[in-house]
Formats: C-alpha cells, sequence, structure tokens
C-alpha cells in the first residue's frame, strides 16, 4: 500500500512550534547563565540563585505552578484530540484513492450557493457532519429560499461521491432595508 | 502531499504537556501544604515554607550543569522545530533496467512528475495540477493534487485522471501504480484557455 495517506488529521504544528520555541528560548537563557558564571560573571547565575530560594508557598510560585500545570494540560489535551480529517473520501471504483479537500469543497458550494437565483451572498464552513452554509438574500420569503438553496446543494453534494456525505444546513438572513 | 510531523508533535505534546502537569500539580499542592509530611518511595516531600531550590553544590557546578542541560534541551528545542519543515520524501532517482539486464536508464523523478501534472492539466476542468512520486520504477507510488472548476464533475475527473496516469506509466516505464492516491482541490477561477476552436457549423450559424 501507499507511504501517503490521502487525508490527513491535524499535525498540531502550532502547539508544537510555540512549545519549541519556549523550550528554545528556556535553554538559551539556560547555556547563557551558565557560560556567564563560568567567565566569572555570576550576576545571572545570582539571579536564577535568588528566585530558587522563594517559598514553595510564595505567591509567585504559587500562580506559576498553576499556569505549567494549565499548559501542560492544554499541550496534553491538543495531543489527544484528533481533529477533523483535511478532506471527504470520494468512493470511486478504480485503483485510486481519491478524496475532496475540505476548503476545495467550501468553494464549490459557495460557488453553487451564489449561482442560485436570490441569493445575495452565500458563506459556506464544515462541521463534524454538516456543510454549514450561510446566504444572505434581499427577499422577503426566507423559507422557500432556504428550501431551494438545501436541496440545490445536497442535489451537488450527491453528485460528487463522497463516502460519507455530510447534510446540508442553511441558514438565510435579510438584508435591512 | 507532503509529509507532517503529526506523530512526532503529538508525541512530544503529550511528554511535554505530561511534565508541566504533573510538576505544575505538584509544586501547587507542596505550596498548599497538601504533601505536608508525607513521603514517596522514600523521598520526603518538602515543606511549603522550604525554598524551591538549594543548591549543594558550588556555582562552577550549578554553572556547567545549566550549560550541559541548556544544550541538551536546546539541541532537542531545534531538531523539533527543523521537523516542522513539511518533507516530500520522492523517489531520488527512478533506474529504468534492461530486460537483458545490459542496460541502465536514471530519470529523474522531477522531469516524470512534470510530465504527469501537464497531461493532468490538459483534461477539462482541471485548472492546475501537482505530482509526487515515491517508491520505485517497479512500484510506483503515485500522489497527485488536481485543482479543478466549481462546476467540474468530481467522479469524471477522479477517473479521468487515473486513466491518464495508468496509461502513461505503462508507456513510460512499462509499469501500472503501485498505488495513486488523487487529491482534489476546487477553485473558483475557471479554466484559461489560450486558445479557443470555432467549429465553422457554429459560425454558419
Amino acid at each position: 500500500m501507499s507511504s501517503t495517506t490521502i487525508r490527513r488529521r491535524p499535525a498540531r504544528t502550532i502547539p508544537a512550534i510555540l512549545c519549541a520555541a519556549l523550550l528554545l528560548g528556556v535553554a538559551s537563557t539556560a547555556v547563557w547563565t551558565g557560560v556567564t558564571a563560568l567567565s566569572g560573571d555570576a550576576a545571572f547565575l545570582d539571579a536564577a540563585k535568588r528566585v530558587g530560594a522563594s517559598s514553595w508557598s510564595s505567591q509567585a510560585v504559587l500562580v506559576a505552578a498553576a499556569l505549567a500545570a494549565l499548559a501542560g494540560a492544554l499541550l496534553v489535551v491538543a495531543a489527544l484530540v484528533p481533529g477533523r480529517y483535511n478532506a471527504y473520501l470520494i468512493d470511486h471504483d478504480g485503483i485510486a484513492r481519491a478524496a475532496l479537500r475540505n476548503a476545495g469543497l467550501e468553494t464549490l458550494l459557495t460557488a453553487r450557493a451564489n449561482t442560485i437565483d436570490g441569493v445575495d451572498t452565500a458563506r459556506t464552513t464544515l462541521a463534524a457532519r454538516t456543510v454549514d452554509v450561510h446566504i444572505t438574500t434581499y427577499l422577503l420569503d426566507r423559507n422557500d429560499l432556504r428550501a431551494t438553496v438545501t436541496g440545490i446543494l445536497q442535489h451537488r453534494l450527491d453528485e460528487l461521491g463522497l463516502a460519507r456525505t455530510p447534510r446540508v444546513s442553511v441558514s438565510v438572513s435579510t438584508h435591512k432595508r | 502531499m507532503r509529509h507532517t510531523a503529526g506523530r512526532l508533535n503529538r508525541a512530544w505534546l503529550i511528554i511535554t504537556g505530561s511534565i508541566l502537569l504533573v510538576g505544575g500539580a505538584l509544586a501547587a499542592a507542596t505550596g498548599l501544604g497538601l504533601l505536608e509530611g508525607r513521603s514517596f518511595s522514600g523521598l520526603r516531600a518538602p515543606g511549603r515554607d522550604q525554598p524551591v531550590l538549594a543548591p549543594a553544590a558550588g556555582d562552577q557546578v550549578l554553572a556547567g550543569a545549566l550549560l550541559a542541560a541548556g544544550l541538551v534541551l536546546g539541541i532537542l528545542a531545534v531538531l523539533w522545530l527543523l521537523a516542522q519543515v513539511p518533507r516530500k520524501h520522492g523517489a531520488s532517482t527512478v533506474k529504468l533496467e534492461d530486460p537483458d539486464g545490459k542496460g541502465l536508464t536514471l530519470v529523474e523523478p522531477a522531469l516524470l512528475e512534470d510530465a504527469i501534472s501537464t497531461r493532468i492539466e490538459e483534461l477539462d476542468d482541471v485548472t492546475g495540477a501537482r505530482t509526487v512520486i515515491r517508491g520505485s520504477s517497479r512500484t510506483p507510488d503515485i500522489t497527485v493534487r488536481a485543482t479543478t472548476t466549481c462546476d467540474a464533475a468530481i467522479p469524471y475527473v477522479v477517473t479521468d485522471i487515473e486513466q491518464h496516469i495508468r496509461h502513461d506509466l505503462r508507456a513510460s516505464l512499462g509499469q501500472e501504480p503501485a498505488s495513486l492516491a488523487v487529491e482534489i482541490d476546487v477553485r473558483a477561477t475557471p479554466k484559461k484557455q489560450s486558445s479557443v476552436t470555432v467549429e465553422a457549423v457554429a459560425l454558419d450559424a
């Protein structure tokens, strides 16, 4: 089988970069403190020792401990929550494995919605099992337009041959006159 | 298309997060006096009024330890940052052997990738394509990202791409793809044609 996955969950790049940059900052400070102390200037080391001399019950230590625990919990949650796939699998009978990217699906449905008579603007966002489409219109009969748009977009989705077709959910707002 | 460090990130986030979570919780519990007088595996919890760090070693030893720990941590952090760059992990060189075993042809994968991408871009409703070849000439592993127009019939586009790639690989490498992944993206911009052929029948009308 392929070494390439056709769709991926989030790689958690942003938390990883933040965490690695923070570790690099701590490491740089430690190296700088060590180097200056070994070369005879112990000002940074003395400052570090003063911080370390704080008691466990001091307010600064308690706040730092709470912040560290909170940051740790956030990092663990970020790592354990799988996140949404970046594409929808396409049912295909050939040898190819195919997928439609989420951003592409949003573009496609937004463009289709914009071609419907009565729709002024359209915005599409993907949720876990639904596609949320928000449209604005100058029409007063919003229910009729909602049903029309839902039908057309659901039909367009069915045409795509996705392995799991999401349900279209349309919300309509009327421009104020 | 390109490989990212998803598993590595999640593993290190769990390790770093667990250390921060447990360390922060223990420090807070110590500061609040919840661990007063308790001992774990022979280690007695410090009192809440004791200093956080009371180094017994001299300044030189402490500075050396800080330097060593900082260097190790810094190297790990830099390696983690470098791992964030998405990697192509493509084939280095495609080697085509003569059936008699007397000749060997080396093909740059980029040439094949460009050729496949160009052929796919010629398809109706496809506005752009990028290809990555992995594996070897006997087991080529092809990944294609094709950008289509909004009106494209996606299942037909996928079938067209598959047929073209199978045909082209049979012609160039003498092999079917060992695996083929097709990622479809959609752009609102229509396909640009550099030339249009108008039939005489249409002009008469």
